[in-house]
């Protein structure tokens, strides 16, 4: 049994980046007053991006590391909203 | 909506300590090939079915009993050696049992054991693999008596989908608030945590509930109840329709080279072989079927099927059916999709990580529900299990596996290895009743679980266990691997329940504000 195989991990990692953008510019988590511009169309896209490495694996048949990358990503997801999360409330106690 | 948060929180709150207890060993299961072959301390070889075993399989036909000749199972072990299963099928009590002789079989052909009885005896009793095989059985059916087992996890499965589907539907902005965490100060804070873990793991969330629920009902109650309605309860004649017919011709006949024939497999299959079945050897009507690992890139194993007197390959077997069908597909699917080992390290890494993550919103979820009732004693005594149960499973379990090492040399691990969880789980209990306030008692119990666990490899290698420079020159590297982390799972645990004490040492200071309450 190895680790050789990244395919899925080295496609979480792609969307975990586009995951970082949408978490630091997420308008709710900002707590940004109604009327500041979210930029819907720009997250659309950034949401495209995270998607976009398993789509890529799926048309490609590449089943197991699709299913891997659905399930780091996913992780690394909710890692990094913990992070942010983290981040935040560390400025606030400054 | 108040209909929707009352069936996600009383099926979470009646269920949901069972249910972490179910994803939490389900976790540690995912890893159960792995767990038996680092404590069993045995090394085998990477590939057992690439050597010759033509003769072994004589050898070993001489040394057994002539009515056990006629059915083999030969399967790869968990520490890289063969088993080889002589057997009989009989029917005790009306339920099918096999009865037989079980050899282990080293890499230079030795006969390591030679265990004779009924075969589920044989594997219960197995004192190497009793660690992995506790933590599968507190999985799949609680230790409970089949079927009941089997039938309360297929439940608590479906309750998961349930919790699943409610928990989307009673939160509105479930995407749009994926990134909302308002610290733990606030009710909503806490209802936060256990949302935004929820939706993160929500698509392994459904995959686990599902094929969790379809392997508990299927052997319960699936296949009996469809032997009875649409067979009249002949199960051989349900198995040759859903497999297809079989020839019977019992004259004596050659038997094949099983080397040429393994050979042919795994060329054939472009994948290591998992298991060979032989049936009704010097018969004409004998049958090889071979089971294969996932081939590179696929999800699903292959079983080939091969005339057992002539080594002529016939077909190759689809999971249920005679054709290749969608439904089959499906079910195929079930197995990798719940285990999780289909991809090496990389698959059983993403598992583990989202089982962990799918206890924590369980756990977080009831302890939610339990504190927005804490006026009343009796969920106070409920939030004291659910204390007890969070942090006292990962604490028993951990005590189970020293326990296990303990006992291997004197191989009573079956017995000590599941008197010590007990054990565990009611020591763990003191803490649970008298420790005040009652959020302190999770933290507690997880650096006590962290402390057995950092114990462990150098427990592993006391009792004689490889080292890594043995275990890596016999091509295996699951001994390194699972020392690594169970040591970092160990650091993890007594850094998080350090940090979780302190945090609530700092909120219970004087001048803190107390927890304002759900919005």
């Amino acid at each position: 049994m190895s680790f050789a195989n990244v395919a899925g991990p080295l496609c979480a990692a792609i969307s975990a980046f586009f995951v970082v953008i949408l978490a630091a510019t997420d308008r709710k988590r900002r707590q940004l007053r109604a009327g500041a511009s979210a930029r819907p169309l720009l997250r659309g896209l950034v949401w495209l991006a995270v998607l976009a490495p398993g789509l890529a694996l799926a048309m490609l048949g590449r089943w197991p590391d699709f299913l891997i990358w659905i399930g780091v990503a996913a992780v690394a997801g909710w890692g990094v909203a913990a992070l942010f999360s983290l981040q935040k409330r560390r400025g606030q106690d400054r | 909506m108040k209909s929707l948060v009352a069936v996600h929180g009383w099926a979470g709150a009646v269920l949901g300590l069972l249910l972490y207890a179910v994803i939490v060993t389900g976790t540690a299961a995912v890893l159960q090939t792995e767990i038996k072959a680092w404590s069993g301390g045995l090394l085998g070889t990477a590939d057992p079915f690439s050597r010759p075993l033509n003769g072994i399989v004589e050898r070993l036909t001489a040394d057994s009993p002539k009515e056990l000749h006629d059915d083999i199972a030969i399967r790869v072990t968990p520490s890289g050696h063969l088993q080889a299963y002589y057997h009989v099928d009989e029917k005790v009590g009306g339920q099918r049992k096999t009865r037989g002789v079980m050899y282990i079989v080293s890499a230079d052909g030795a006969v390591i054991s030679r265990k004779q009885g009924w075969g589920e005896d044989i594997v219960a009793a197995d004192p190497y693999a009793a660690l992995g095989r506790f933590f599968v059985d507190l999985h799949v059916r609680l230790h409970l008596p089949n079927p009941w087992g089997l039938i309360l996890t297929g439940i608590l499965g479906l309750a998961m989908l349930l919790a699943a589907v409610s928990g989307i539907l009673m939160h509105r902005h479930i995407f749009k608030d994926i990134f909302t965490l308002r610290g733990r100060q606030r009710m909503v804070g806490l209802r936060d945590l256990h949302s935004v873990a929820g939706t993160w793991t929500l698509p392994h969330a459904f995959v686990l509930a599902f094929t969790g629920a379809y392997f508990s009902f299927v052997v319960s109650i699936g296949a009996p109840l469809l032997a009875r309605i649409a067979f009249s309860g002949n199960v051989s004649e349900m198995v040759r329709t859903l497999n297809g017919p079989t020839l019977v011709d019992p004259s004596p006949a050659a038997e094949a080279d099983l080397d040429r024939i393994f050979r042919d497999a795994r060329e054939r299959s472009g994948a290591q072989l998992l298991q060979a079945t032989i049936e009704n050897r010097g018969r004409a009507d004998a049958r090889v079927s071979i089971r294969t690992f996932p081939r590179d890139g696929e999800l699903t194993a292959t079983t080939l099927i091969y005339d057992g007197a002539t080594g002529v390959f016939l077909r190759e077997r689809r999971t249920i059916g005679t054709q290749t069908s969608a439904g089959g597909a499906l079910i195929s699917l079930m197995q990798p999709l719940h285990y999780g080992t289909f991809g090496g390290w990389w698959s059983r890494a993403a598992w583990i990580a989202l089982g962990a993550a799918s206890a924590y919103v369980t756990w977080s979820g009831l302890a939610l529900w339990i504190r927005r009732r804490s006026e009343q004693r009796v969920w106070r005594a409920i939030g004291r299990m659910s204390a007890w149960v969070g942090g006292g499973l990962p604490l028993a379990m951990a005590a189970a596996a020293v326990a296990f090492f303990v006992s291997l040399p004197a191989l009573q691990t079956v017995y000590w290895t599941r008197a010590a969880f007990l054990a565990a789980a009611a020591l763990a209990l003191v803490p649970a009743l008298i420790v005040r306030p009652v959020e302190k008692v999770p933290p507690l119990l997880f650096g006590a679980t962290g402390a057995l666990l950092l114990t462990l490899p150098v427990l592993r290698v006391t009792v004689g266990g490889p080292g890594w420079a043995a275990a890596l020159a016999s091509g295996q590297n699951i001994v390194p691997v699972l020392d690594t982390l169970v040591v970092v799972t160990g650091v993890v645990c007594i850094v998080s329940a350090a940090l979780a004490l302190r945090n609530q040492h700092r909120r219970a200071a004087p001048g803190h504000a107390a927890m304002q309450p759900a919005e």
